[in-house]
């Protein structure tokens, strides 16, 4: 008998290491799942960082693809009834795509810090977006984290933003210079809009600082707000204004001098009385200095 | 070995052999294959040849001659097998397409240890090559005309200026080059420092004015020279950890012109009217303008970030910055023309600007409750210019003697610096409630509250309400919101900055001629206003191939207290979204979008001294019209091997401004303006041949049609009216064709 018990611990102990392997969370189970899942869109994510065993701060190495997707035992199984195997515990795109809320949980156990310390609470998380409507984990190169490809994915919801992109005046998202999150921060922020920095001032001076100073004069509304006159995304109008000149300038000005007038068709060359303030740059044909002044002669942002 | 020691264990084996055995089939399941390659890295190189000659076509993409050019696109990733346990890896990045758009990236790191990165960014904003300038020295910073220019008092006399006009290539080169480094020395620590340097060169376009404010200045284009460097350097130390998480942070971010001045020869001899007070020493050939290029500023920034976590689902957020701007640039002289007389010095020799900005907010956010959500924050953001108030006696427009007036203070041309600051608050309060799985009822509050020194409104506030809903089915999803915002504040005082700005003398003496602004006039930013804005979308999977969504949105302003200034605005927005996705063969997407926007602003021609007549009252109406198309068909017309991709994109934009004004002078007489228009259609075509797995060649077609029609710029001569010497800038107009080709390597 006690041989026999032996023999069979011996037996149970040789099997033991292959069906350890079989253990759900072992790194070979990965293997298993690759037994049916070997289409490319899957298989990308072993050259990324989310496979990468030896990164301390995961549980990939132990947890393999159920790190993410969780335990997922009634998927991993054979389905009893010959019927369609369930899906995983969580699954992120297509239709059997589990609660947004799960979906993100997965993904925030380990990103929360950082630049994704206000995604609770920030209008994605609320609008019920999950990380993977924007983020493909499993590829090289993630299209939204691609300065080139990064507005489409954004576009793909702001069609709004996609329009004005290709108006004449824009910033050059389209064009593969910028990208949206140059100036947002899509997993909330401080600031107005998703904005990267505090403010919209703080937020377009990163690029255009020529017009911080403080200069000695001072236009009001610059300092307040730059999307006062202009507007980020894209416009008909030159330079991104919302309305242009001198139209736009005389909302806000109308004084004894010289822009109270009418300026219309009359006022172009060829009309009755055209006009230095209606062609070119209008009122900023002289008044060039309009985001501020350092010249002790520039109170009219004229040098 | 004891069988009573290895019973249980024995056990334990067998038991787990069958609720494996449960699992797992060991006969069923296919022995573990390796996964088949997957390419990590891509590079993709070629040439093309452009059609014609565009800074506009090509105004960021880095071609703009006609005639061949190359491209190189490359993605290079290198990792240790994911299951060696190994961590270092190292990531590359080089774009060039044309002469004038490169950038390279790399980094290398230790996963979960260290990052270290390094990138340069090229790109030329390509602004215009139909400029023309009469004077000599672009790109420097002393501009001067010709010897043999025949100075005059009217831009359309200058015969000296069509056989002197010199071709200008208006561009600004951005060059960006940086680095960072990423250190995780210990468990939830993390260093991180980020160095990164700036330049800007080129020529924008620009100008001036000449002459004194009320007697017929004259402005005149001329190129400005851009010599910018920006340093920025962010140092951050954070700590993260399961409950809480912290950041410290400082950033410098300095600014540089290397140029302090552009000094621009006057082309006029004096004005069309009266003559300059400063005689012939205010026009040519004596007199000069000193140009103020941006001065060299600035700012240092010390930043706190920390979040808390109550509960699991239950969050604090908190930030406070302090950020210190300096900007102590030697100020230019009232005027570079030394026959002009100055008889007060400049109160200061330079400006020893400071600003400090105090930003601070802190949120909550819970989940806590079930099926309900709440969000509240509070943000407080303060500017607090502390620049030195002193009074400058200026000169106009380079063209009078420094005035010295018979009471000290009494002129329009002493005025003191008003260094504008703010305190901005804003409170927000959201709630949303869930009463199925995929739906959301949302109610939030906002309110801005905004004290500002030497404005025509000091105290205003902002409230803002709004309601949506969000829900989802199996195949469809719809949103909806509507918001309502009411501004107020103190009262409008029209005179605000006129009164603090001039000297008490001044303001005492009654002056005349006071360029005051027409006190009925409202700032559309500072003036009471309602809002209303309505927004909502739909998805909805038609079938597992074909989706389609919506979206519209309308919003208008009312400012309900301006008689005069910006009245009323109105947005409207609608887009529509169809896609098609046959798994492996094709995926296809088109999108509709129509936008309007409408200004009416209402102005007062003051002519005389009359405030009150109505027949010096004008409207105007500036209405914005864009419709927007586009289409993607991305076809795999033979698996494996072809792929052909199709885009077509659509902008079509037009300005219609309407102007109405009673004809009492010719100059309030008013007429049709042509609309203002810009298309373009793009077409792009792509066909991709995969000859092996990992090589392939690119054959690509692209098609721009671009039309503009501007009446400030198109048939605009030169010197299109008396008072202006203009740039000779066109609005572009264009049919332009890209070919290439190109092999991409995979590996």
């Amino acid at each position: 008998v006690r041989g026999l018990a032996l023999a069979i611990a011996l037996i149970a102990g040789l099997s033991a290491p292959a069906q350890a392997q079989r253990t759900l969370g072992s790194p070979t189970d990965v293997k298993a799942c690759m037994n049916c899942h070997e289409e490319q869109s899957v298989l990308g994510v072993f050259h990324t960082a989310h496979m990468t065993q030896g990164d301390p701060r995961t549980e990939v190495a132990t947890q393999g693809c159920q790190n993410c997707h969780g335990a997922s035992e009634e998927h991993m199984a054979r389905p009893n009834d010959g019927g369609p195997r369930p899906p995983p515990e969580i699954v992120f795109t297509g239709v059997n795509a589990s609660p947004v809320d799960a979906r993100n949980r997965a993904c925030i156990g380990c990103h929360e810090a950082g630049a994704r310390i206000h995604w609770r609470g920030s209008q994605h998380e609320t609008s019920d977006i999950a990380c993977t409507d924007c983020h493909a984990s499993h590829t090289v190169e993630d299209a939204v984290r691609v300065k080139a490809t990064q507005g489409e994915v954004c576009f793909g919801c702001h069609a709004e933003q996609r329009a004005a992109n290709l108006k004449p005046s824009h910033h050059p998202v389209g064009e593969g210079v910028m990208a949206c999150s140059d100036c947002h921060n899509p997993h909330g922020s401080v600031g107005p809009n998703l904005l990267v920095a505090e403010t919209v001032n703080d937020t377009c001076l990163n690029c255009h600082d020529e017009k911080r100073g403080p200069f000695l004069w001072e236009h009001a509304p610059v300092q307040e707000q730059c999307t006062i006159c202009h507007t980020p995304h894209g416009s008909v109008q030159p330079s991104l204004l919302k309305i242009r000149a001198p139209y736009l300038c005389q909302t806000c000005h109308d004084s004894t001098l010289h822009n109270s007038q009418p300026f219309s068709g009359a006022s172009i060359p060829g009309g009755q009385s055209p006009s230095r303030m209606m062609v070119l740059r209008a009122c900023l044909n002289c008044h060039s200095e309009i985001h501020g002044s350092n010249h002790p002669s520039g109170i009219r942002f004229g040098r | 070995m004891s069988i009573i020691r290895v019973v249980p264990y024995l056990l334990v084996m067998m038991s787990a052999a069958v609720a494996q055995e449960d699992d797992f089939s060991i006969g069923e399941i296919p022995k573990p294959k390796e996964p088949p390659r997957v390419f990590a890295s891509e590079i993709v190189a070629g040439a093309g040849y452009q059609s014609l000659d565009s800074f506009y076509f090509g105004r960021y993409g880095g071609v703009v001659d006609q005639g061949p050019f190359g491209f190189i696109a490359g993605s290079l990733n290198g990792r240790p097998l994911w299951d060696s346990g190994a961590t270092r890896y190292w990531e590359a990045d080089v774009l060039l397409n044309g002469p004038d758009r490169y950038a390279v990236s790399a980094a290398v790191g230790d996963q979960g240890s260290w990052r270290m990165a390094a990138f340069h960014d090229a790109f030329t904003r390509f602004v215009t090559e139909s400029a023309r300038t009469p004077f000599e020295g672009a790109g420097a910073t002393r501009l001067t005309l010709p010897a043999n220019w025949n100075s005059v008092s009217s831009s359309l006399a200058f015969n000296q200026l069509l056989p002197n006009l010199k071709p200008l290539e208006l561009k600004t080169d951005w060059r960006t080059t940086g680095g960072e480094f990423v250190l995780a020395p210990k468990n939830g620590y993390e260093l991180r420092i980020r160095m990164e340097q700036r330049q800007r060169e080129g020529l924008k376009p620009h100008s001036l004015s000449f002459g004194p404010e009320a007697n017929f200045p004259v402005g005149v284009f001329f190129p400005l020279p851009i010599e910018f460097t920006t340093n920025r350097l962010t140092a951050s130390l954070a700590f993260v950890e399961q409950r809480y998480t912290w950041e410290a942070s400082y950033s410098l971010h300095e600014f540089h012109d290397d140029d302090t001045s552009v000094l621009v020869q006057n082309p006029y001899a004096r004005s069309l009217g009266l003559p300059w007070p400063g005689g012939a020493f205010a026009g040519f050939p004596f007199a000069n303008a000193q140009y103020s290029t941006p001065p060299n500023s600035v700012a240092h920034r010390f930043a706190l970030t920390g979040s808390y976590a109550v509960t699991p689902r239950t969050r604090v957020t908190a930030r406070l910055s302090h950020t210190v701007q300096k900007q102590n640039e030697p100020f230019l002289p009232y005027s570079p023309t030394t026959q002009l007389v100055v008889r007060t010095p400049i109160p200061r020799n330079s400006l020893d600007g400071k600003v400090r900005k105090t930003f601070a907010n802190i949120g909550l956010t819970s989940r806590d409750i079930d099926k309900t959500d709440f969000t509240a924050s509070y943000t407080f953001d303060r500017r607090r210019n502390l620049s030195p108030i002193d009074l400058y006696n200026y000169i106009p427009g380079d063209s009078q003697d420094q005035v010295a007036p018979a009471v000290a203070g009494v002129s329009r041309y002493i005025r003191y610096n008003l260094p504008h600051s703010f305190d901005f608050q804003k409170v927000r309060a959201e709630a949303g409630y869930r009463p199925m799985t995929a739906t959301r009822l949302s109610l939030a509050y906002t309110g801005d509250f905004k004290e500002r020194d030497f404005q025509q409104v000091m105290h205003s506030n902002e409230h803002t309400i709004t309601a949506k809903a969000l829900t989802a089915f199996e195949r469809a999803s719809a949103w909806i919101s509507a918001s309502y915002v009411r501004r107020g504040g103190s009262d409008y005082e029209d005179a605000v900055a006129w009164d603090a700005s001039h000297t008490t003398n001044y303001l005492n003496a009654g002056p005349q001629n006071q360029s005051i602004e027409y006190p009925l006039l409202f700032k559309y930013y500072l003036a009471d206003r309602k809002r209303t804005e309505f927004k909502g979308g739909l998805t909805f999977d038609v079938s597992e191939q074909v989706a389609f969504s919506a979206s519209a949105g309308r919003a208008r302003d009312n400012y309900y207290k301006s008689l005069f200034g910006l009245r009323k605005s109105r947005s409207l927005i609608a887009s529509a979204d169809l896609s098609y996705a046959l798994a492996n063969v094709m995926t296809a997407t088109a999108f509709y979008s129509y936008e309007r926007y409408s200004f009416d602003q209402k102005g007062y021609y003051i002519f005389g001294t009359n405030l009150s007549n109505p027949n010096q009252e004008w409207t105007a109406r500036n209405r914005d019209a864009v419709n927007s198309a586009g289409a993607r068909i991305d076809w795999h017309a033979m698996p494996d091997k072809l792929k052909v991709t199709a885009l077509y994109t659509l902008s079509d934009g037009s300005t219609d401004i309407d102007v109405a004004a009673t004809a009492f002078t010719p100059l309030a007489t008013v007429a049709p303006l042509p609309d203002v228009i810009a298309k373009t259609h793009h077409v792009g075509l792509e066909g991709e041949y995969r000859f092996k797995p990992d090589w392939s060649v690119l054959v690509g077609w692209v098609y721009e049609d671009h039309v503009t029609r501007d009446w400030a710029y198109n048939s605009v001569a030169i010197a299109p009216v008396a008072q202006i010497l203009g740039s000779g800038i066109v609005s572009p107009h264009y049919s332009a064709h890209v070919l290439t080709l190109a092999t991409k390597v995979a590996f």
